[in-house]
């Protein structure tokens, strides 16, 4: 098996209707990409698991480098369960609202055990009117802003948020949706804040989304959020399914209320796909499922091989309801600040060429 | 107190610290013994059985494991009921 092979299947492992995995220890030319592999789409703890239970046959020596990259990976998790603590203590202070997205709130509440899941950085789903202050407090105690904005304003009213760098190289993704773009502008912000749950870190409980829409965010990180997905990103939206008492209907009702359910659809797909995962009943559903005309063009700014952010946030434009705000919209992306457009796309021409020609790809290919 | 237990041990990163530290061997059987409040004698007696040895022997070993764990703020010592 190739290295690819062995980690997808890795990081099936545990689920019901799991691929098989190698039954003799790999080469070692093999293992190193495995390792390689393993550590960048974030599933080193399923490999590890996979050797401790003996599921995945290893020499003694590559048993060790499985246990040790796992370790290495906890020891970051806890640091940046620190750091969340600590940003989410600013904010609470500050009395600005939050919601704790994505790795330690799936790693404690939709995994077996916390050690299970791996994540790189912390994100935080702040509320649109609280947006510039939840920002304000963060940068005014150390954080700063990786990006400048496109235009003032333009983030709390359109944009999916902002990357804040702590004093010690940690990310923090603040967020106001879940995506840039289309897809972005359709979820209803105020239900993600009705819907919650609570994780319990460090001693103190943090607010999260409840399973359903962390179900959602983990299907709109897996098919919308990198052009290959990371594993772990399908992992997430597989472990749900598979693994929780997850809601399957109200999480769909909920989808197609935000004009979503394609992207729920193809994340389904592109997990159980790429994990090899058995037929179940979820993935006819999705195979079957057919996008309507806003989402099917709104999908291709995010898959089409032109896929870039101008790409998304000029497609936004799809989702921005009535002319004004649309005229809005569109002004901002066109009289973008210098710094955004030096960060983001090296010059203002540039910009302005590839943001029409990826609104027009959009419409000629419908 | 944060931490993740696996075949590794136990990474634990203490209160207001910002270098993790692994517990290994033996180490991890004390912190998921730990998981319910016990005395020093009940911890070394449960090892004991666990890995069939001394009683006294283990309490003499995990002493100063208990004394670390007591000064990164990993264990908290309360009144018997």
């Amino acid at each position: 098996m190739r290295p690819a092979d062995v980690v997808a299947a890795v990081s099936g492992y545990g689920l019901p209707g799991s691929a098989p995995l190698p039954d003799q220890p790999v080469d070692q030319a093999t293992w190193r990409g495995v390792l390689e592999l393993a550590t960048g789409d974030r599933v080193t703890p399923l490999l590890a698991d996979a050797v401790a239970d003996g599921a995945l046959p290893t020499t003694a020596r590559q048993h060790e480098q499985a246990v040790m990259a796992h370790e290495q990976t906890m020891r970051l998790c806890v640091l940046l369960e620190r750091s969340l603590l600590d940003v989410t203590r600013e904010l609470a202070g500050a009395g600005i609202g939050y919601r704790v997205l994505k790795g330690a709130g799936v790693a404690h509440l939709d995994y077996q055990s916390p050690a299970q899941r791996a994540f790189g950085d912390v994100d935080l789903l702040v509320p649109s009117a609280e947006y510039d202050r939840a920002l304000g407090c963060l940068i005014d105690s150390g954080a700063r802003r990786r990006y400048t904005e496109v235009r003032p304003g333009f983030d709390r009213r359109w944009g999916k948020g902002a990357c804040l760098v702590l004093a010690d190289g940690t990310e923090i993704d603040v967020h106001r949706t879940f995506v840039a773009g289309p897809f972005g502008l359709t979820i209803d912000l105020a239900e993600l804040f009705r819907f919650t749950a609570t994780v319990s870190i460090g001693g103190r409980e943090l607010p999260v989304l409840d399973r359903e829409s962390r179900f959602l965010h983990a299907c709109f990180h897996a098919s919308l959020g990198d052009r290959t997905p990371r594993l772990v990103a399908l992992r997430d939206v597989a472990q749900m399914i598979l693994t929780t008492d997850l809601d399957r209907d109200e999480a769909l009702e909920r989808a197609r209320r935000w004009r979503a359910d394609a992207v729920v659809a193809r994340a389904i797909r592109l997990a159980w796909s790429r994990l090899g995962l058995e037929t179940t009943p979820i993935l006819e559903w999705a195979s079957a499922h057919r996008p309507d005309r806003f989402q099917a063009r709104a999908l291709r700014a995010y898959t089409a091989p032109s896929r870039s952010y101008a790409t998304q946030v000029v497609a936004g434009i799809t989702a921005v309801p009535g002319v004004p705000e649309k005229v809005a919209y569109m002004r901002a992306l066109l009289l973008a600040e210098p710094g955004h457009l030096a960060q983001r796309d090296g010059s203002y021409h540039r910009r302005i060429h590839r943001a029409w020609r990826a609104y027009g790809s959009t419409r000629s290919s419908r | 107190m944060l931490w993740r237990d696996g075949e590794f041990g136990v990474v634990l990163l203490p209160p207001g610290s910002r270098e993790p530290k692994t517990l290994t061997g033996t180490g991890r059987a004390l912190w998921q013994a730990l998981a319910r409040p016990m005395t020093a004698e009940e911890l070394a007696a449960e090892l004991a059985a666990t890995f069939g040895t001394d009683a006294a022997r283990v309490g003499t070993d995990i002493a100063p494991v208990l004394d670390e764990l007591r000064s990164m703020g990993a264990l908290v010592e309360v009144p018997a009921p």
